[in-house]
């Protein structure tokens, strides 16, 4: 027989899984927009780092629809400060490797040649963290500009302009690929 | 060149498929569980944090109580001149005094805050960490503790422009115990000697720095004149200001590390209004206009300007010209999701005619931000005359206008030139500008028309400072040529 939960170890036990049955929905699509944003082999950290923060904001959240939003916005936030925590290091480039679906097979999108890819990678982490941010939730996650300005708690012309400037990047990258 | 606030109108497949392909990953399988683990593991750890603050609280009340009761007489003049009314000899103690702490107590009475504009109020202890891992770049936090303003003796100025952020007649010191920054003892015949004291040992303290944007510093003003152990306040505040471009270069983590005050949001009691106002500039908008310009984010400074100060306030900002602008920041109203209490914070700058947003940005660098410095100098043949000044304005290639630059106030003469040494530096994204001089009076510097005026192109990398020198030869015109001195 299991010795009895004092309250106090019981509400703790309450408010974990609480917590969990919040995030859990939402942790795959956390994980993907990091990858999204800072790359595969540091979307594990970013992603704990970020429900560390939610769990720690946990009892802030009054609004429990909003879960969502709320996480992305913590999530991108952990992913800025992870990208300045990076300033101080060598920077890495992503070395083109071919990309893998959830099934982890092969993507069936051949027409993103790696040298093409490895160019865009390269153009990529040149842009600036909020950049990151908003293409990588426009384009990895699909959320519209609306969801986008509402989970950042930004103006929609910033996320409009962020994603613009952006894809400009990318553009010029893929252009010059071309040429 | 394309709306930014517009769609991109078509993306190429390759490129919209890369930016798919980045988020189309294997999630491993036991992600939420391992995160759950360190979720409970780091979350124990954090337990005895959250308590260390009122044990911390009460040891210094303890210490504080422990010292008899010290006031000091009336207070001398603090100007930066260091001449006040009574003879002074101003030196600050090596060690602390037993009586600085002395009415520590008495100040400690005032219960600070938990929150102010729904940003909890964090120890002076935790800002210094936000800082110290540079948490704090674009991200505005709420501290809590005591201003001290200590004795000031005398600081004289360098012969060189000095930038907002560096440290310079500014000996303010944020400190999480109250405490007599100065002592003096009244010697008699009018006489006085003063000294400076030291914070006790293990206080933790900051240097905030308040420039002209800071809002509320009219209510901590009037608080110091009954003050003797420092101004029980919370500052709202940043660091990583991009005024620290301004800085000399050798100097420019230093002043990136500043602790720039935003809003002195509460005073002893007293919750400072933001109204940041010049009265001899007549604006149209009042400061509840600007805060619903930048609705739904919550108006944290506010300042009339000419238009060609805002890069003052934000030198990544392009404003020139003699038009009245509002610049303000304003923080997100929701916190920014690190659990540090902290809130993003953005820049606007509104057109004071049109009530019309002509910025917004955030107030954080970004990490690739590396911008260039560039600086105008002038040096004219005979004597400056009739109130005549070197003005400066960078515009892009089309025309547009980017800053207005003036010289920094300080000249120096070389035979029969009178050089007009370099002001506030302007901070340049990469790229290639012009830059036009001309002189005229300070009422007329904005004037369309310019006799003397020249022009010349400059390209400008990241990081790199470029400095150029326009010359007046006493036969009239104007050129622009290499600097001829420093």
């Amino acid at each position: 027989m299991e010795p009895a939960l004092t309250p106090e170890l019981a509400s703790a036990d309450a408010r974990s899984a609480d917590f969990e049955a919040l995030v859990g929905p939402w942790v795959n699509e956390m994980y993907r927009a990091a990858a999204a944003i800072v790359g595969t082999h540091e979307a594990e950290e970013v992603t704990q780092d970020a429900l560390l923060d939610a769990w720690r904001g946990f009892a802030r959240l009054r609004d429990r629809e909003r879960a969502r939003p709320w996480l992305h916005a913590i999530l991108a936030n952990r992913a800025r400060k992870h990208l300045r925590a990076a300033r101080s290091r060598p920077r890495l480039i992503p070395v083109a490797t071919e990309p893998t679906n959830e099934a982890g097979r092969s993507s069936p999108d051949h027409a993103i040649q790696f040298a093409e890819r490895d160019r865009l990678d390269r153009a990529f982490v040149r842009l600036s963290a909020d950049q990151r941010v908003c293409l990588a939730l426009h384009y990895s996650l699909d959320l519209s500009v609306p969801q986008i300005a509402e989970s950042l708690g930004i103006p929609q012309g910033t996320v409009k302009s962020r994603i613009n400037a952006g894809m400009e990047r990318l553009r010029a990258a893929f252009r010059a690929e071309e040429q | 060149m394309s709306d930014p606030f517009e769609p991109v109108e078509s993306v190429e497949p390759e490129v919209a498929a890369y930016l798919r392909s980045r988020g189309n990953v294997k999630v491993p399988a036991d992600m939420l569980a391992r995160t759950v683990d360190r979720i409970h593991t780091e979350a124990e750890g954090t337990r005895p944090r959250l308590a260390r603050w009122p044990a911390f609280a009460a040891v210094a009340a303890a210490v504080v109580l422990a010292v008899v009761t010290f006031t000091v007489g009336s207070r001398p003049n603090l100007l930066p001149d260091g001449s006040p009314r009574a003879t002074a000899v101003g030196h600050a103690s090596t060690g602390p005094s037993p009586t600085q702490n002395a009415t520590s107590a008495a100040s400690m009475s005032t219960e600070f805050p938990e929150s102010v504009m729904g940003m909890p109020v964090v120890s002076i202890r935790e800002v210094r960490s936000l800082i110290d891992e540079e948490q704090l770049d674009g991200l505005a936090v709420a501290v809590r503790g005591y201003w001290i303003q200590p004795f000031v003796h005398s600081c004289p100025a360098p012969s060189r422009f000095i930038a907002p952020l560096e440290r310079w007649c500014s000996f303010d010191v944020f400190s999480d115990i109250g405490y007599a920054g100065w002592n003096c003892i009244i010697l008699g015949q009018g006489q006085s000697e003063c000294h400076g004291n030291a914070p006790p040992v293990g206080t933790m303290t900051l240097s905030p720095i308040a420039l002209g944007d800071a809002g509320g510093m009219d209510v901590l003003s009037r608080s110091f004149r009954d003050a003797t152990n420092g101004i029980p306040a919370v500052l709202i505040g940043h660091a990583q200001d991009p005024r620290a471009w301004q800085c000399p270069t050798d100097i420019y983590d230093q002043c990136a590390r500043e602790f720039v005050v935003d809003l002195v949001a509460w005073v002893a009691g007293e919750t400072a209004e933001i109204s940041q106002t010049d009265p001899s500039l007549a604006a149209r908008m009042s400061v509840a206009d600007v805060a619903a310009a930048v609705a739904p984010f919550e108006l944290l400074t506010a300042q009339v300007l000419i238009a060609s100060e805002a890069p003052g306030v934000d030198p990544r900002l392009h404003s020139a010209g003699g038009d009245l602008v509002w610049v303000a920041r304003s923080i997100s109203v929701i916190p920014s999701g690190s659990g540090d209490g902290t809130r993003s914070v953005d820049v606007w700058v509104i057109d004071d005619a049109t009530e019309r947003v002509t910025w917004h940005l955030g107030l954080e660098m970004g990490s690739d931000y590396a911008p260039g410095r560039f600086l105008a100098q002038s040096a004219e043949r005979g004597s400056s005359q009739n109130g005549l000044d070197t003005f400066y304005r960078v515009e892009l290639p089309d025309g547009s206008p980017v800053q207005d630059l003036t010289n920094g106030g300080w000249s120096s003469s070389e035979g029969t030139f009178r050089r007009r040494h370099p002001g506030l530096p302007s901070i340049l994204e990469a790229g290639n500008y012009v830059v036009r001089a001309w002189r005229t009076t300070y009422d007329d510097r904005f004037l369309e028309e310019h006799p003397d005026e020249c022009a010349t192109e400059f390209t400008i990398a990241q990081s790199e400072e470029v400095r150029l020198e326009a010359a007046f030869p006493s036969r009239g015109g104007c050129e622009w040529r290499a600097p001829t001195f420093e």
